[in-house]
Protein backbone atom coordinates (compact mmCIF):
# COMPACT_ATOMS: atom_id res chain seq x y z
CA UNK A 1 0.00 0.00 0.00
CA UNK A 2 1.78 3.47 -1.04
CA UNK A 3 2.10 6.32 1.66
CA UNK A 4 -0.87 8.51 -0.20
CA UNK A 5 -3.39 5.14 0.59
CA UNK A 6 -2.16 5.17 3.97
CA UNK A 7 -2.98 8.71 4.13
CA UNK A 8 -6.25 8.54 3.05
CA UNK A 9 -7.46 5.77 5.37
CA UNK A 10 -5.73 7.78 8.25
CA UNK A 11 -8.04 10.58 7.21
CA UNK A 12 -11.09 8.56 6.70
CA UNK A 13 -10.46 6.61 10.14
CA UNK A 14 -9.76 10.06 12.32
CA UNK A 15 -11.43 12.93 10.09
CA UNK A 16 -14.21 13.07 12.56
CA UNK A 17 -11.77 12.53 15.96
CA UNK A 18 -9.56 15.28 15.08
CA UNK A 19 -12.82 17.56 14.00
CA UNK A 20 -14.30 17.36 17.22
CA UNK A 21 -11.11 17.81 19.16
CA UNK A 22 -10.52 21.14 17.34
CA UNK A 23 -14.44 22.20 17.25
CA UNK A 24 -14.67 21.48 20.84
CA UNK A 25 -11.61 23.85 21.07
CA UNK A 26 -12.52 26.71 18.42
CA UNK A 27 -16.52 26.13 18.75
CA UNK A 28 -16.87 26.73 15.31
CA UNK A 29 -16.88 24.14 12.05
CA UNK A 30 -15.36 26.51 9.79
CA UNK A 31 -12.27 27.67 12.29
CA UNK A 32 -12.63 23.98 13.15
CA UNK A 33 -12.18 22.74 9.44
CA UNK A 34 -9.10 25.25 9.04
CA UNK A 35 -7.29 23.33 11.83
CA UNK A 36 -7.86 19.77 10.81
CA UNK A 37 -7.00 20.73 7.05
CA UNK A 38 -3.28 21.56 8.79
CA UNK A 39 -3.62 19.01 11.29
CA UNK A 40 -3.97 16.02 8.28
CA UNK A 41 -1.07 18.20 6.15
CA UNK A 42 1.27 17.43 9.06
CA UNK A 43 0.72 14.05 9.29
CA UNK A 44 1.10 14.10 5.41
CA UNK A 45 4.58 15.46 5.65
CA UNK A 46 5.37 13.22 9.06
CA UNK A 47 4.87 10.40 6.88
CA UNK A 48 3.92 6.86 8.65
CA UNK A 49 5.93 6.10 11.23
CA UNK A 50 3.93 5.33 13.62
CA UNK A 51 4.18 1.30 16.21
CA UNK A 52 -0.20 1.50 15.74
CA UNK A 53 -3.11 2.61 15.40
CA UNK A 54 -3.58 3.84 18.86
CA UNK A 55 -0.09 5.67 18.08
CA UNK A 56 -0.98 7.72 15.56
CA UNK A 57 -4.47 8.45 16.61
CA UNK A 58 -2.94 9.89 20.08
CA UNK A 59 -0.41 11.66 18.10
CA UNK A 60 -3.18 13.53 15.62
CA UNK A 61 -4.92 14.62 18.97
CA UNK A 62 -1.83 15.91 20.43
CA UNK A 63 -1.17 18.19 16.78
CA UNK A 64 -4.88 18.91 16.53
CA UNK A 65 -4.87 19.82 20.47
CA UNK A 66 -1.44 22.11 19.52
CA UNK A 67 -2.57 23.32 16.39
CA UNK A 68 -5.92 24.88 18.37
CA UNK A 69 -3.47 26.81 20.57
CA UNK A 70 -1.29 27.76 18.05
CA UNK A 71 -4.94 29.28 16.66
CA UNK A 72 -5.70 31.09 19.41
CA UNK A 73 -3.09 32.59 20.24
CA UNK A 74 -2.20 33.31 16.46
CA UNK A 75 -2.31 36.83 16.09
CA UNK A 76 -2.08 38.04 11.85
CA UNK A 77 -0.94 40.78 10.16
CA UNK A 78 -1.83 43.74 12.36
CA UNK A 79 -0.84 46.70 10.21
CA UNK A 80 -0.95 50.43 11.41
CA UNK A 81 -3.77 50.70 8.22
CA UNK A 82 -6.13 47.89 8.94
CA UNK A 83 -7.08 45.52 11.37
CA UNK A 84 -7.76 41.73 10.47
CA UNK A 85 -9.85 39.62 13.64
CA UNK A 86 -9.09 35.92 12.32
CA UNK A 87 -11.11 34.12 15.34
CA UNK A 88 -14.43 33.98 14.00
CA UNK A 89 -17.22 34.01 16.92
CA UNK A 90 -18.56 30.84 19.28
CA UNK A 91 -21.26 28.81 17.36
CA UNK A 92 -24.01 28.23 20.26
CA UNK A 93 -27.28 27.47 18.18
CA UNK A 94 -28.53 23.75 17.64
CA UNK A 95 -26.16 22.36 20.39
CA UNK A 96 -27.77 20.14 22.94
CA UNK A 97 -27.72 21.18 26.74
CA UNK A 98 -24.57 18.73 27.38
CA UNK A 99 -22.50 20.26 24.89
CA UNK A 100 -23.40 23.52 25.47
CA UNK A 101 -22.13 23.21 28.97
CA UNK A 102 -19.39 21.09 28.16
CA UNK A 103 -18.12 24.10 25.58
CA UNK A 104 -18.77 26.84 27.48
CA UNK A 105 -16.25 25.23 30.23
CA UNK A 106 -12.46 26.94 30.21
CA UNK A 107 -10.28 25.12 27.65
CA UNK A 108 -8.40 24.23 30.33
CA UNK A 109 -11.02 22.06 31.37
CA UNK A 110 -13.15 21.13 27.99
CA UNK A 111 -10.38 19.08 26.66
CA UNK A 112 -9.91 16.62 29.64
CA UNK A 113 -13.56 16.03 30.13
CA UNK A 114 -13.59 15.34 26.39
CA UNK A 115 -10.76 13.01 25.83
CA UNK A 116 -12.19 11.17 28.86
CA UNK A 117 -15.84 10.93 28.69
CA UNK A 118 -15.79 10.71 24.45
CA UNK A 119 -12.74 9.62 23.40
CA UNK A 120 -12.51 6.74 27.04
CA UNK A 121 -9.02 7.81 27.19
CA UNK A 122 -7.89 7.36 30.92
CA UNK A 123 -6.29 9.59 33.08
CA UNK A 124 -2.76 8.38 32.54
CA UNK A 125 -3.38 8.46 28.81
CA UNK A 126 -5.04 12.22 28.93
CA UNK A 127 -1.78 13.31 31.29
CA UNK A 128 0.17 11.96 28.35
CA UNK A 129 -1.44 13.31 25.12
CA UNK A 130 -1.71 16.92 27.28
CA UNK A 131 1.95 16.80 28.37
CA UNK A 132 0.52 17.25 31.83
CA UNK A 133 0.64 14.91 35.22
CA UNK A 134 -1.87 12.72 36.39
CA UNK A 135 -2.91 14.73 39.06
CA UNK A 136 -3.12 17.45 37.03
CA UNK A 137 -5.91 16.19 34.94
CA UNK A 138 -7.71 14.34 38.03
CA UNK A 139 -7.91 17.81 39.81
CA UNK A 140 -9.13 18.93 36.48
CA UNK A 141 -11.36 16.70 35.52
CA UNK A 142 -13.06 16.98 39.00
CA UNK A 143 -13.29 20.88 38.69
CA UNK A 144 -14.60 20.66 35.85
CA UNK A 145 -17.59 18.00 36.94
CA UNK A 146 -18.20 20.61 39.32
CA UNK A 147 -18.83 23.49 36.83
CA UNK A 148 -20.81 21.34 34.79
CA UNK A 149 -23.07 19.82 38.23
CA UNK A 150 -23.79 24.04 38.41
CA UNK A 151 -24.46 24.81 34.93
CA UNK A 152 -27.18 22.00 34.62
CA UNK A 153 -28.21 20.95 37.70
CA UNK A 154 -27.25 16.75 37.07
CA UNK A 155 -24.93 14.76 38.19
CA UNK A 156 -21.74 14.39 35.75
CA UNK A 157 -20.74 10.31 35.62
CA UNK A 158 -17.47 10.07 37.30
CA UNK A 159 -16.27 6.85 36.22
CA UNK A 160 -12.91 5.34 37.26
CA UNK A 161 -10.87 4.01 34.82
CA UNK B 1 -25.67 14.67 32.60
CA UNK B 2 -23.97 12.01 31.61
CA UNK B 3 -21.49 9.75 29.41
CA UNK B 4 -24.31 8.82 26.70
CA UNK B 5 -25.94 11.77 26.87
CA UNK B 6 -22.23 13.85 25.79
CA UNK B 7 -21.35 10.90 23.09
CA UNK B 8 -24.54 11.43 21.16
CA UNK B 9 -24.12 15.05 21.14
CA UNK B 10 -20.88 14.93 19.93
CA UNK B 11 -20.99 11.81 17.65
CA UNK B 12 -23.36 14.49 15.57
CA UNK B 13 -20.19 16.71 15.38
CA UNK B 14 -18.74 15.54 11.69
CA UNK B 15 -16.39 16.88 9.24
CA UNK B 16 -18.02 18.41 6.37
CA UNK B 17 -17.66 16.11 2.77
CA UNK B 18 -16.25 19.97 1.30
CA UNK B 19 -13.82 19.77 4.10
CA UNK B 20 -12.35 16.13 3.53
CA UNK B 21 -12.16 16.54 0.00
CA UNK B 22 -9.98 19.62 0.43
CA UNK B 23 -7.81 17.77 2.78
CA UNK B 24 -7.04 14.94 -0.44
CA UNK B 25 -6.76 17.50 -2.64
CA UNK B 26 -4.23 19.21 -0.55
CA UNK B 27 -2.13 16.04 -0.12
CA UNK B 28 -2.05 15.04 -3.80
CA UNK B 29 -1.26 19.37 -4.33
CA UNK B 30 1.80 17.81 -1.75
CA UNK B 31 2.83 14.59 -3.27
CA UNK B 32 3.51 16.55 -6.55
CA UNK B 33 5.62 19.08 -5.32
CA UNK B 34 7.79 16.39 -2.81
CA UNK B 35 9.17 13.61 -4.98
CA UNK B 36 12.34 12.64 -2.81
CA UNK B 37 14.13 9.57 -3.74
CA UNK B 38 14.02 6.86 -1.10
CA UNK B 39 18.03 6.50 -1.41
CA UNK B 40 17.82 10.55 -0.49
CA UNK B 41 15.65 10.65 2.01
CA UNK B 42 17.83 8.19 4.08
CA UNK B 43 20.62 10.31 3.74
CA UNK B 44 18.85 13.31 4.42
CA UNK B 45 17.17 10.94 7.78
CA UNK B 46 20.75 9.82 8.80
CA UNK B 47 22.22 13.57 8.65
CA UNK B 48 19.09 15.06 10.64
CA UNK B 49 19.94 12.01 13.16
CA UNK B 50 23.21 13.40 13.93
CA UNK B 51 22.25 17.51 14.38
CA UNK B 52 19.49 16.16 16.26
CA UNK B 53 21.93 14.48 18.85
CA UNK B 54 24.12 17.47 18.19
CA UNK B 55 21.01 20.07 19.89
CA UNK B 56 20.96 17.39 22.41
CA UNK B 57 23.83 18.06 23.46
CA UNK B 58 23.85 21.51 23.42
CA UNK B 59 20.46 21.55 25.30
CA UNK B 60 22.98 19.89 28.68
CA UNK B 61 24.57 22.78 28.25
CA UNK B 62 24.34 25.12 31.31
CA UNK B 63 22.59 28.32 29.77
CA UNK B 64 21.80 32.11 31.09
CA UNK B 65 19.40 34.32 31.33
CA UNK B 66 17.41 33.05 28.61
CA UNK B 67 16.95 29.79 29.59
CA UNK B 68 13.78 30.23 30.25
CA UNK B 69 13.27 31.12 26.36
CA UNK B 70 15.30 28.10 25.64
CA UNK B 71 12.67 25.78 27.77
CA UNK B 72 9.93 27.80 25.75
CA UNK B 73 10.76 27.60 22.21
CA UNK B 74 12.11 24.01 22.66
CA UNK B 75 8.55 22.93 23.87
CA UNK B 76 7.02 24.89 20.97
CA UNK B 77 4.30 22.31 19.10
CA UNK B 78 6.19 22.89 15.71
CA UNK B 79 9.43 21.66 17.21
CA UNK B 80 8.38 18.64 19.45
CA UNK B 81 6.24 17.14 16.58
CA UNK B 82 8.55 17.40 13.80
CA UNK B 83 12.07 18.05 15.60
CA UNK B 84 13.84 16.57 12.13
CA UNK B 85 12.96 19.80 10.63
CA UNK B 86 14.37 21.91 13.20
CA UNK B 87 17.73 21.19 13.04
CA UNK B 88 18.86 24.63 12.75
CA UNK B 89 18.13 26.07 16.34
CA UNK B 90 21.38 27.12 18.26
CA UNK B 91 19.97 28.82 21.66
CA UNK B 92 23.55 29.64 22.84
CA UNK B 93 22.65 32.35 19.98
CA UNK B 94 20.45 34.29 22.04
CA UNK B 95 22.63 35.08 24.83
CA UNK B 96 23.45 38.39 23.28
CA UNK B 97 19.79 39.20 22.35
CA UNK B 98 18.99 38.85 26.42
CA UNK B 99 18.28 41.73 28.52
CA UNK B 100 18.76 42.58 32.35
CA UNK B 101 17.20 43.14 34.89
CA UNK B 102 15.66 40.19 36.10
CA UNK B 103 14.21 39.68 39.45
CA UNK B 104 11.47 40.37 41.53
CA UNK B 105 9.42 43.89 40.70
CA UNK B 106 5.88 44.17 42.60
CA UNK B 107 5.85 42.03 45.99
CA UNK B 108 2.83 43.61 48.11
CA UNK B 109 0.33 41.60 50.37
CA UNK B 110 -1.86 40.40 46.77
CA UNK B 111 0.56 39.53 44.01
CA UNK B 112 4.23 39.35 43.34
CA UNK B 113 5.68 39.77 39.82
CA UNK B 114 9.31 38.42 38.54
CA UNK B 115 10.72 39.28 35.20
CA UNK B 116 12.06 35.91 34.92
CA UNK B 117 13.93 36.64 31.68
CA UNK B 118 13.60 39.32 28.64
CA UNK B 119 15.52 39.13 24.95
CA UNK B 120 14.94 40.93 21.76
CA UNK B 121 16.70 42.92 19.53
CA UNK B 122 15.73 46.46 17.57
CA UNK B 123 11.96 45.74 17.11
CA UNK B 124 11.49 43.02 18.98
CA UNK B 125 10.80 41.93 22.31
CA UNK B 126 9.84 39.14 24.77
CA UNK B 127 9.23 39.31 28.27
CA UNK B 128 8.68 36.53 30.58
CA UNK B 129 6.97 36.98 33.49
CA UNK B 130 6.09 35.04 36.54
CA UNK B 131 2.74 36.44 38.29
CA UNK B 132 1.73 34.94 41.66
CA UNK B 133 -1.42 35.52 43.16
CA UNK B 134 -0.82 35.53 46.93
CA UNK B 135 -4.27 35.30 48.30
CA UNK B 136 -5.64 32.50 46.25
CA UNK B 137 -5.05 28.90 46.04
CA UNK B 138 -5.78 28.56 42.35
CA UNK B 139 -5.79 29.68 39.45
CA UNK B 140 -8.00 29.33 36.14
CA UNK B 141 -7.52 31.89 32.99
CA UNK B 142 -6.98 34.72 34.51
CA UNK B 143 -7.84 37.75 32.22
CA UNK B 144 -5.31 40.30 31.79
CA UNK B 145 -6.06 44.01 30.40
CA UNK B 146 -2.53 45.33 30.00
CA UNK B 147 -1.06 48.35 28.65
CA UNK B 148 2.83 49.15 27.01
CA UNK B 149 4.27 51.87 26.99
CA UNK B 150 7.69 52.68 26.08
CA UNK B 151 9.84 55.31 26.96
CA UNK B 152 6.22 56.86 28.13
CA UNK B 153 4.43 56.75 25.04
CA UNK B 154 2.21 54.43 24.41
CA UNK B 155 3.75 51.36 22.21
CA UNK B 156 3.28 52.06 18.25
CA UNK B 157 3.14 48.49 17.07
CA UNK B 158 1.62 45.26 18.11
CA UNK B 159 1.77 43.13 21.34
CA UNK B 160 0.64 39.97 22.40
CA UNK B 161 0.09 37.85 26.11
CA UNK B 162 0.86 34.57 25.72
CA UNK B 163 0.45 32.21 28.89
CA UNK B 164 2.93 29.89 29.04
CA UNK B 165 2.72 26.11 30.19
CA UNK B 166 5.39 25.51 33.10
CA UNK B 167 5.67 22.44 34.93
CA UNK B 168 6.30 22.56 38.33
CA UNK B 169 4.57 26.10 39.16
CA UNK B 170 2.73 26.83 42.24
CA UNK B 171 -1.27 26.43 41.56
CA UNK B 172 -1.67 30.33 42.61
CA UNK B 173 1.24 31.35 39.95
CA UNK B 174 0.95 31.88 36.45
CA UNK B 175 3.90 32.71 33.70
CA UNK B 176 3.25 35.04 30.73
CA UNK B 177 5.25 36.63 28.15
CA UNK B 178 4.43 39.53 26.46
CA UNK B 179 5.24 40.10 22.88
CA UNK B 180 6.21 43.57 21.35
CA UNK B 181 6.47 44.35 17.68
CA UNK B 182 7.46 47.60 16.57
CA UNK B 183 8.38 49.29 13.27
CA UNK B 184 10.30 51.89 15.71
CA UNK B 185 13.48 51.40 17.96
CA UNK B 186 12.83 49.08 21.01
CA UNK B 187 16.54 48.57 22.46
CA UNK B 188 17.72 51.31 24.70
CA UNK B 189 14.53 51.93 25.70
CA UNK B 190 12.24 51.85 29.05
CA UNK B 191 9.36 49.37 28.98
CA UNK B 192 6.52 50.00 31.07
CA UNK B 193 3.85 47.59 31.51
CA UNK B 194 0.32 48.51 32.91
CA UNK B 195 -1.56 45.68 34.22
CA UNK B 196 -5.12 46.30 35.45
CA UNK B 197 -8.80 44.92 36.16
CA UNK B 198 -7.57 41.18 36.17
CA UNK B 199 -9.92 38.92 36.29
CA UNK B 200 -10.59 35.07 36.21
CA UNK B 201 -13.44 33.17 34.97
CA UNK B 202 -15.94 32.42 38.39
CA UNK B 203 -16.96 28.92 39.26
CA UNK B 204 -20.02 29.79 40.80
CA UNK B 205 -21.33 32.21 37.81
CA UNK B 206 -20.65 32.56 34.46
CA UNK B 207 -19.34 36.18 34.84
CA UNK B 208 -15.62 36.90 35.77
CA UNK B 209 -14.68 37.20 39.58
CA UNK B 210 -12.25 40.67 39.54
CA UNK B 211 -9.00 39.86 41.26
CA UNK B 212 -7.66 42.86 42.64
CA UNK B 213 -8.67 46.86 42.69
CA UNK B 214 -6.47 48.50 41.26
CA UNK B 215 -3.56 47.95 39.12
CA UNK B 216 0.30 47.61 38.92
CA UNK B 217 3.01 49.69 37.02
CA UNK B 218 6.38 48.24 36.03
CA UNK B 219 9.43 49.50 34.78
CA UNK B 220 11.74 47.31 32.68
CA UNK B 221 14.89 48.89 30.99
CA UNK B 222 15.46 47.01 27.18
CA UNK B 223 19.11 47.09 26.69
CA UNK B 224 19.85 44.20 23.87
CA UNK B 225 23.25 43.91 23.03
CA UNK B 226 23.03 42.07 19.60
CA UNK B 227 22.10 43.29 16.85
CA UNK B 228 20.49 42.64 13.77
CA UNK B 229 22.27 41.93 10.30
CA UNK B 230 22.07 43.46 7.48
CA UNK B 231 21.05 40.63 4.53
CA UNK B 232 19.91 42.90 1.70
CA UNK B 233 20.68 46.57 1.03
CA UNK B 234 19.27 48.94 -1.68
CA UNK B 235 18.12 45.98 -4.04
CA UNK B 236 15.41 47.05 -6.77
CA UNK B 237 12.19 45.24 -6.18
CA UNK B 238 9.44 45.67 -9.12
CA UNK B 239 9.53 49.57 -10.01
CA UNK B 240 10.71 50.37 -6.42
CA UNK B 241 13.49 49.90 -3.61
CA UNK B 242 14.02 47.44 -0.95
CA UNK B 243 16.29 49.81 0.93
CA UNK B 244 17.71 46.83 3.46
CA UNK B 245 16.30 43.41 5.12
CA UNK B 246 18.00 42.87 8.78
CA UNK B 247 17.81 39.40 10.37
CA UNK B 248 18.54 38.10 13.41
CA UNK B 249 17.81 34.74 15.36
CA UNK B 250 14.36 36.30 16.19
CA UNK B 251 13.24 38.49 13.83
CA UNK B 252 13.32 40.04 9.99
CA UNK B 253 12.60 43.24 8.98
CA UNK B 254 12.51 44.69 5.50
CA UNK B 255 11.95 48.44 4.22
CA UNK B 256 10.45 49.47 1.45
CA UNK B 257 10.32 53.14 -0.22
CA UNK B 258 6.99 54.63 0.61
CA UNK B 259 5.23 53.89 -2.30
CA UNK B 260 6.30 50.40 -2.61
CA UNK B 261 5.12 49.45 0.65
CA UNK B 262 2.34 50.98 0.59
CA UNK B 263 1.24 49.08 -2.31
CA UNK B 264 2.88 45.80 -0.51
CA UNK B 265 0.35 46.44 2.27
CA UNK B 266 -2.65 46.85 0.04
CA UNK B 267 -2.85 43.44 -0.50
CA UNK B 268 -1.34 42.21 3.33
CA UNK B 269 1.68 41.40 4.37
CA UNK B 270 0.85 37.95 5.81
CA UNK B 271 2.47 35.18 3.71
CA UNK B 272 5.03 37.12 1.68
CA UNK B 273 8.29 36.37 3.52
CA UNK B 274 9.72 32.85 2.59
CA UNK B 275 13.04 31.50 3.76
CA UNK B 276 14.40 28.80 2.84
CA UNK B 277 17.32 27.28 5.27
CA UNK B 278 20.30 25.15 3.91
CA UNK B 279 18.96 22.70 5.32
CA UNK B 280 16.01 22.66 2.91
CA UNK B 281 13.61 23.81 5.55
CA UNK B 282 11.14 26.29 4.71
CA UNK B 283 10.02 29.35 7.09
CA UNK B 284 6.70 30.76 6.05
CA UNK B 285 4.09 31.78 7.17
CA UNK B 286 1.86 28.55 8.57
CA UNK B 287 3.50 28.33 12.05
CA UNK B 288 6.64 30.16 11.59
CA UNK B 289 5.84 33.19 12.08
CA UNK B 290 4.23 34.84 15.50
CA UNK B 291 3.34 38.65 14.44
CA UNK B 292 4.24 40.72 11.46
CA UNK B 293 3.75 44.68 11.27
CA UNK B 294 3.64 47.36 9.04
CA UNK B 295 4.29 50.91 9.39
CA UNK B 296 5.37 53.70 7.95
CA UNK B 297 8.95 55.34 9.01
CA UNK B 298 9.70 58.70 7.20
CA UNK B 299 9.57 58.38 3.60
CA UNK B 300 9.71 54.10 3.59
CA UNK B 301 7.34 51.32 4.71
CA UNK B 302 8.95 48.85 7.28
CA UNK B 303 7.64 45.60 7.36
CA UNK B 304 8.69 43.41 10.65
CA UNK B 305 8.57 39.47 11.31
CA UNK B 306 8.87 37.83 13.97
CA UNK B 307 10.05 34.07 13.77
CA UNK B 308 8.12 31.49 15.97
CA UNK B 309 11.16 30.12 16.79
CA UNK B 310 15.06 31.45 17.21
CA UNK B 311 16.65 30.92 13.62
CA UNK B 312 20.63 31.01 12.61
CA UNK B 313 20.67 33.57 10.43
CA UNK B 314 23.86 31.34 9.00
CA UNK B 315 21.70 28.85 8.18
CA UNK B 316 19.77 31.07 5.69
CA UNK B 317 19.97 29.83 1.82
CA UNK B 318 17.66 31.89 0.13
CA UNK B 319 14.96 34.82 0.99
CA UNK B 320 11.89 35.52 -1.18
CA UNK B 321 9.55 38.03 -0.91
CA UNK B 322 6.46 38.27 -2.46
CA UNK B 323 7.71 35.93 -4.95
CA UNK B 324 10.62 37.08 -5.72
CA UNK B 325 13.93 36.08 -4.70
CA UNK B 326 16.25 38.58 -3.07
CA UNK B 327 20.03 38.85 -3.36
CA UNK B 328 21.43 38.14 -0.14
CA UNK B 329 25.19 40.24 0.97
Amino acid sequence: MSENDDFQKAVMLYKDTIFRIAYAYCRNHFDAEDICQEVFLKLYRHGSRFNDQDHEKAWLIRVAINQCKDFLRRKWVISFFRGKDCIAGYESENQSEVVEAVFSLPIKYRMPIHLYYYEDYSIREIAEILGTSETAIQTQLQRARMMLRKKIREEFEDESK
Amino acid sequence: MNLNSYRQAMDKIRMSDECTNEILDRMMRESGKNQVSPIRRTVVSIGFGVLIIMILGFAAYVLGGYEVFRNYFSKDSAVVEMPQLFTYMDFDQLAVYQSTPTGRLIDDDEIAIDVVGIIGNENVADVMLDITFKQLKDLSFPNYQYTLLLDGVLLQGMSDLIPVETENMPSNCQRIMFELLSTDQISGKTLTLRLRGLRQPSVDTDKAEKLFNYGYELSIPLTFTGKSKIVVENQTFRDGMLHQVLISPLSCTLEFDEITGRKIMDNGIGDLLVIQLKNNKIIDWRGHFTGAIAAQWVDRIRFVYTFRVPLDPADIESITFDGIPLSLE
